[in-house]
């Protein structure tokens, strides 16, 4: 199997040898998420960003790093919460701080000069700050976790072997960040990517 | 002129990440907290000690006071505590007021009350408002203790939680001799609130709201 896999991976690299996007790329830019399991937070995140770099082995495959940090928040109004031997009653803000950093492998589906569209498969690490604010007091608890995003998108270069680029992407988040403390399961979401990339040919 | 640009944006990028890290304090401090607990023993799903009592006996014109910036140990409208239309008397009136909505009668020390009420405010110390469990007194019943330990944590640097709680005067032998919690109430914050008193009224009538049981029977 693992033979199988070392030479399809060098039949593509062999295939997209020639005219590859560039050496490598840096890039840098904002980010949004939108939670897709819902029990801690569920709005539109507008407020994260994330930067990362990749390695352009040939016209078709990368390599890279991407690192992120994003912050997520809902309200919950006014409740009591009854228990046994008491009961509260608060409006909590519930925030959750999310970093992720993860390694993966690119395919780039055409090479043309200024417009390239890819593929993605990444695998790392996540870590994610529960905090709940209610008045002036809150409560916390850290998960520390594995992540598998993949992600599509498109690489755009404002001219043809120009150094400035941009990237849209839309990426899944799967991490094992679960929370007994809080009674949370792994939490996924859609994340949205806008970045400016430097090109290094 | 596009690095520029692109330095512009990322600045801006890192100011808009940045800013509203927590919630507003305004937003934060819109209602107080109230929580409650009851003992477990003396409130289960066949008998509830609430419904044996009768009377209560509370303190008039003072609350107590614990705090490690003051070596005042109560607080007297007028004296320490300046709010438009007073605080110390309009707290322990709403609260009379609850407990006679229940079903109880306020009577004098000397007027065998079934329960003591004390009304403290905590202020600056390492507590919170999660009460770890009700206490015994071992002194009279009019005590304000510090039988609190953290549970959650403040990121507030000056805080003051107000406590209601109502002390078993009735069945004091059956307990050791000592005087048993029964009910408390834990309020907060009072320092970062924008209407100390009206925000301190509604959430005593929250606890008592929240505190069904506590009910004389009929």
């Amino acid at each position: 199997m693992k033979r199988r896999i070392l030479l399809l991976v060098l039949a593509m690299y062999a295939a997209g040898s020639s005219a590859q996007i560039a050496e490598s790329g840096f890039y840098i830019g904002w980010s949004g998420m939108k939670p897709l399991y819902k029990d801690y937070v569920s709005e539109l995140s507008t407020q994260g960003m994330h930067l990362g770099y990749t390695r352009f082995l040939n016209e078709r495959l990368g390599i890279g790093f991407d690192a992120g940090y994003g912050i997520m928040k809902d309200y919950v109004p006014l409740t009591t919460y009854p228990y046994l031997g008491g009961a509260i009653t608060t409006d909590i803000y519930n925030y959750m701080y999310y970093y992720s950093a993860v390694v993966n492998g690119q395919y780039y589906f055409t090479a043309s000069e200024r417009l390239v569209p890819y593929a993605l498969l990444g695998a790392g690490a996540s870590f994610t700050e529960y905090r709940q604010y209610f008045n002036v007091y809150n409560d916390s608890d850290n998960q520390p976790a594995f992540l598998v995003r993949p992600e599509v998108g498109l690489l755009f270069r404002v001219k043809p072997y120009s150094s400035i680029g941009f990237k849209a992407g839309i990426a899944f988040d799967y991490t094992t960040n679960q929370s007994e403390y809080f009674d949370l399961k792994n939490f996924y979401g859609i994340t949205f990517k806008l970045a400016a990339v430097l090109f290094n040919d | 002129m596009v690095m520029k640009k692109i330095s512009v944006f990322l600045l801006l990028l890192v100011a808009f990440v940045s800013c509203n890290t927590q919630p507003d304090m305004a937003d934060l401090v819109r209602y107080m907290v109230v929580q409650t607990r009851y003992d477990v023993e003396s409130v289960t799903g066949t008998s509830n000690i609430f419904t044996t009592y009768s009377s209560f006996v509370i303190r008039e014109d003072t609350i107590g006071l614990v705090s490690n910036t003051t070596r005042d140990t109560v607080l007297v409208d007028g004296v320490n505590i300046n709010v438009p239309g007073g605080y110390v008397k309009p707290v322990i009136s709403e609260v009379k007021k609850n407990l006679a909505s229940a079903g109880y009668q306020q009577v004098d020390e000397n007027g065998n009350p079934s329960f003591a009420v004390n009304i403290v405010v905590l202020q600056n110390l390492s507590v919170s408002q999660f009460v770890s469990a009700p206490p015994f007194y071992p002194g009279g019943y009019f005590g304000y203790y510090g039988y609190y330990r953290p549970f959650v944590s403040t990121y507030y640097a000056n805080y003051a939680t107000l406590v209601i709680e109502i002390v078993d005067i009735a069945n004091f032998a059956t307990n050791g001799n000592r005087y048993k919690v029964i009910w408390n109430a834990a309020i907060g914050d009072l320092i970062s609130t924008d209407d100390l008193r009206g925000k301190s009224l509604t959430a005593i009538n929250q606890a008592f709201v929240q505190s069904p049981y506590i009910k004389k029977s009929l």
